[in-house]
């Protein structure tokens, strides 16, 4: 049945439109989430490649 | 599987201790280096061959066509994809503290990805290529791809797995999201029915073939030339500049809109073409989109050197990542502007392109991976930098080399585009005959070549460099490290949110990535598929005849897509130069399709009947003999060399299992038709005065030149008609 929806239609300029809000919505809750994220938490995690300068190989 | 705790003398309370895995680091670090300047010096070779045709010395394997694609695979999967696993097997290890899972798939990976590249750097020559740009290679090399890659992906899950860092830092991130889009590109475009051990054709024709390819083709470049290393970036730079990365949260919004956006841009690589008009506009409106994320991962890049960019003056490494980083911006505020229709229309099929895909790859890959070489080598090899003087030097010929290379591609670009469109006061073509607006080029065409050769240059002087520091230090195969035991036991932090969560859980980070790309992909390619009116058939369309198809598989293995378009986009200069533009429904038995996207010589759409079979003779043998100053190579091998017919029953089953319509049973009889179409040929040579046997390739080949674009004008002696 979706086939024959989809065969039958005329236009598909929908798709760009839908393709738009979901953008949206998937960019606000990235943008949400991110801004509720705790600065302590942020910068523990921006120093993760440096920690290991303290390990028994490094030059 | 491969910890080497077993050694340990003094262990300290609390802490494993474990070691890296520096060989599979090293190995990759040697092809890395080999590579590139195999793939450079194929690309220097190719610009010079492009403007003085001499120099494809009438060679097959070593004719400009076969040996371009040859350099794109080997800068692209060779010398960047080696610097990936190079930079991902050394920070992966490190940012979750752990060896890789399994030493023996870390070989497996590094050999796989070798046998690969060699053996496209036989078949590509000899003109087994499937000419889809960046996916050139035929379906054993495929598979064996897929193979490898999963191999590696396998390896890399795994370490993920066995971490001692509970959460991945996005640059772990960056590399889950290469690795999965990576491995559905590959698998999707790559669906192809074999014909004979090294051909087949594509399960996709025309359009569809079109859209797969560049959404293929646009995401390698997103997936394997630009997410990895924008991984590599988020480890490396902060380790170069020995500070964290300006914003971790500005990263997370990078990842996230980044991998979301790039999937959906494909179809700017079609825009004007027979792509319905739906597609072109998500391709443009999402290319435009990805400004922000790109720059906002540029910034974050570049401010990472906050309060030290006055060690970018004394150190090589930090200079080559601070060009490397703005290559990347510009290259990121550049395609988005190529993508917008107006100004495309503009610069698609010239070397505006060139320039555009060269800024990317030799400043953003080739710098950034020369910074990470100069960073990398003298660590594992437990040494300083052999010479900082000779780094330095190597940073400004390779700085030279890319404006050398860039400005004049520009010109050449712009001028192309100013001659096609340029009409007189009398409503005519002011160059009606193309080849002016190639010999106008030439001399730029000389620059850009001494642009690479300074290039190559400078990564020569970066090999001697890398061979002295490591003869004077020690190489650390197994780099011992401490670090304490992932606690079985975690409890996560009230209302951390949903982002937090994900970055400490792997398959489902890997499923929510998939599902990402998915949503763009599918959202683009189904439609094309089911909605009828997206590619309205013509009914004087008909099949190829055999000896088309052969000849069209000779213009396939030639790699003719490299200089001729095959689309006639709607605008005047277009099609007062080459004819009706081109319509969806004529190519629906295009596998593949030659569309193009570099015009070096005229569009051929519409070459069919614009000349007699003479001329496409003479001009395959000597094409100066119809085109003085014409800078196309010579193709006599085509003359010489018999038409191998022994697949052809097997390319007609083929074609019809794919829904092409050839009448029941025609594979028995597709030789005798072949025969006496290539008789006719024969006598129409031998009539002008031309003697040769019908066997030949080059017949093949005009039988298809002489077809091209010629079913829509209703020709009564087309040979279309014999499907009637």
């Amino acid at each position: 049945m979706f086939k024959n929806i989809l065969n039958s239609a005329n236009e598909s300029n929908l798709l760009p439109l839908i393709a738009l809000v979901v953008f949206f919505l998937f960019f606000s809750f990235i943008i949400w989430n991110t801004y509720k994220m705790k600065k302590e938490v942020a910068d523990s995690m921006s120093n993760i490649p440096l920690e290991e300068n303290n390990n028994l190989g490094e030059v | 599987m491969s910890e080497t705790n077993d050694n340990v003398q003094a262990k300290p309370v609390g802490l494993d201790t474990f070691s890296y895995d520096n060989q599979i680091v090293k190995l990759f670090t040697i092809a890395t280096v080999a590579w590139g300047a195999v793939g450079m010096l194929v690309g220097v070779i190719i610009a010079f061959q492009i403007y003085l045709p001499d120099l494809n010395f009438d060679i097959p394997w070593l004719t400009f066509s076969r040996l371009r694609p040859l350099h794109t695979n080997a800068v692209i999967f060779a010398f960047v994809g080696n610097g990936i696993f190079m930079g991902v097997y050394y920070s992966l290890q490190r940012l979750l503290k752990t060896r890789m899972w399994s030493d023996m798939f870390s070989k497996l990976h590094f050999w796989g990805w070798q046998s690969i590249i060699v053996s496209a750097a036989i078949t590509l020559p000899l003109g087994y290529t499937q000419s889809k740009e960046y996916a050139e290679l035929e379906w054993p090399i495929d598979i064996a791809i897929a193979v490898v890659w999963v191999i590696f992906g396998i390896n890399m899950f795994r370490t993920i797995m066995a971490r001692r860092e509970r959460h991945m830092y996005v640059a772990i991130w960056f590399y889950i999201a290469s690795w999965i889009t990576v491995a559905v590109l590959h698998i999707f475009n790559s669906i192809e029915v074999p014909v004979s051990f090294l051909q087949s054709y594509p399960v996709y024709a025309g359009v569809q073939d079109a859209l797969i390819q560049w959404w293929y083709g646009h995401n390698a470049v997103a997936f394997f030339l630009t997410t990895p290393y924008l991984g590599l970036m988020y480890y490396f730079m902060p380790k170069a500049a020995n500070r964290p990365v300006y914003s971790y949260k500005l990263s997370i919004i990078h990842f996230w809109s980044l991998i979301f956006i790039y999937i959906w841009a494909g179809p700017h690589h079609l825009l004007y073409t027979s792509l319905p008009d739906w597609a072109q506009s998500i391709g443009m409106v999402f290319s435009l989109m990805l400004i922000a994320p790109s720059w906002g991962g540029m910034l974050n890049g570049l401010l990472t050197l906050r309060g030290a960019f006055d060690r970018v003056r004394e150190d090589p490494i930090l200079k080559f990542m601070v060009v490397a980083v703005t290559a990347y911006g510009m290259a990121t505020f550049e395609g988005p502007m190529l993508s917008i229709k107006s100004l495309n229309a503009i610069t698609h099929y010239t070397d505006w392109t060139i320039a555009h895909v060269h800024v990317g790859a030799l400043g953003w890959n080739g710098f950034l991976t020369f910074g990470i070489l100069y960073y990398l080598v003298p660590k594992m090899w437990r040494t300083t930098l052999y010479s900082k003087k000779l780094a330095t030097t190597h940073f400004w010929i390779g700085m030279i080399g890319i404006i050398l290379y860039a400005i004049p591609m520009y010109w050449a670009g712009i001028t192309q585009s100013l001659m096609w469109k340029q009409f007189t006061a009398d409503g005519q073509l002011l160059y009606p005959n193309f080849l002016e607006t190639v010999t106008q080029i030439v001399p730029l065409y000389a620059l850009r070549a001494i642009g690479g050769t300074l290039f190559l240059t400078g990564a020569l002087i970066m090999v001697y460099n890398l061979i002295k520091t490591a003869k004077q230090g020690k190489f650390d195969k197994d780099e011992e490290h401490q670090a304490p035991p992932l606690p079985k036991k975690f409890v996560p932090e009230k209302g951390e949110g949903k982002l937090r969560f994900l970055e400490r859980q792997p398959i489902t980070m890997h499923i929510g990535v998939l599902v990402l790309i998915m949503i763009g992909g599918l959202v683009e390619v189904i439609p094309l598929y089911t909605i009828n009116s997206n590619v309205p058939t013509i009914s004087s369309v008909k099949p190829y005849t055999p000896l088309e198809l052969e000849g069209r598989d000779i213009y396939v293995r030639e790699g003719c897509y490299v200089c001729h378009s095959q689309m006639i986009r709607p605008f005047r200069a277009e099609t007062e130069r080459y004819g009706e533009y081109s319509k969806s429904g004529e190519f629906v038995y295009d596998r593949p399709f030659q569309w193009g996207s570099k015009r070096l010589g005229p569009d051929l759409h519409r070459i069919g009947g614009k000349y007699p079979d003479a001329w496409h003779y003479e001009h395959m043998k000597d094409p100066t003999s119809m085109s003085p100053g014409s800078i196309m190579p010579r193709y006599g091998w085509m003359i010489e060399d018999d038409l191998d017919v022994s697949s052809l029953e097997r390319k007609i089953e083929v074609m019809t299992s794919l829904g092409v319509p050839y009448p029941e049973g025609y594979e028995k009889h597709a030789l005798n038709d072949l025969m006496k179409q290539a008789e006719q040929i024969a006598a129409n040579l031998k009539s002008a005065g031309i003697d040769v046997d019908k066997k030949k390739e080059i017949i093949a080949m005009i039988a298809y030149l002489q077809r091209m674009g010629i079913d829509i004008k209703g020709d009564p002696k087309s040979t279309a008609n014999q499907f009637e």
